[in-house]
């Protein structure tokens, strides 16, 4: 059996046991990747720690009802995300933008009505410098809340059509719906930089 | 023939690989003439990977976890088992 496997196992016994130390491996062995994960949904520190806290404590709960049917830290990533989610939804003050304006047009005969280019080549490579990376993470700002949350769960945190619907309690329907409207509404975003590499 | 309005439609469930194979086969015919489209889709496609690593690429060590956090953490955790 994998290392890995093994020492997770001998982990999760001494979780199960309520060992001190077993809860300190595993507090410091996912809190960092949890922290990244609240960041991103949340984009402010504080919060983000707030939210990670919260996790572990909802964890610490839920432990004896831990199957073992994905590994501990696909686990604790769930309860991450669905953290993170609760403290967005309970800061939600304004009312949401329309992001009508950043979606492709089209002509009667179904052609588009503008011309797109290609950034891609320039873009994948503009993207090894830091500042092209925070502009692009500013472009994912801009997105109206509820795209932008979907475009982190699907693209960035590699949650499924199903869990991402799960966790904002939406259909898997809306999820592909936005999913699309986010992706086509980030392009554009892009393109208004990147194309005038290309 | 498929339009380019249906074919941006489709778009995930291309990247997915789940369009069913009629439709794939308008979808193949519609960009082998269709240079627009060939150009929205690769530049769709960079956005879907440009937003992967721009959030990805400045995360810091994942074994790095801040001192405070963790001590706050595990002083939650002493308190719910105090609790229950």
């Amino acid at each position: 059996m994998d290392a890995a496997v093994i020492a997770e196992a001998e982990l999760l016994a001494g979780l199960r046991a309520g060992k001190d130390d077993a809860f300190e491996v595993l507090v410091r062995q996912h809190t960092a990747r949890m922290l990244a994960v609240c960041r991103r949904i949340l984009r402010n520190e504080e919060d983000a720690r707030d939210a990670v806290q919260e996790a572990f404590v909802s964890a610490f709960r839920a432990l004896p009802s831990f199957e073992g049917s994905c590994r501990l830290g696909t686990w604790l990533h769930r309860i991450a995300v669905n953290a993170a989610l609760m403290r967005l939804r309970s800061k939600r003050r304004r009312p949401e933008e329309s992001i009508e304006d950043l979606l492709p047009t089209f002509k009667d005969d179904g052609h588009a009505t503008f011309e797109p280019r290609d950034f891609s080549p320039t873009a994948l490579q503009l993207v090894e410098s830091g500042e092209t990376r925070a502009f692009v993470r500013a472009c994912i700002d801009l997105l109206p809340e509820t795209y932008r949350v979907v475009l982190l769960l699907r693209d960035i945190e590699e949650l499924d059509t199903a869990e991402t619907a799960l966790a904002l309690d939406v259909t898997d329907g809306v999820v592909k719906v936005r999913l699309h409207r986010a992706r086509q509404a980030l392009r554009r975003l892009l393109s208004e930089r990147f194309e005038d590499g290309v | 023939m498929m339009t380019c309005r249906e074919l941006y439609d489709f778009l995930d469930a291309f990247l997915e690989g789940s369009l069913e194979a009629s439709t794939r086969i308008e979808f193949d015919e519609h960009l082998r003439e269709c240079g627009a489209c060939r150009c929205y889709l690769a530049s769709y496609r960079a956005a879907v990977d440009l937003a992967r690593v721009a959030e990805r690429a400045d995360e810091p060590a994942t074994t790095e976890a801040p001192t405070e956090l963790v001590k706050a953490i595990l002083r939650a955790r002493a308190a719910t088992t105090t609790e229950s």
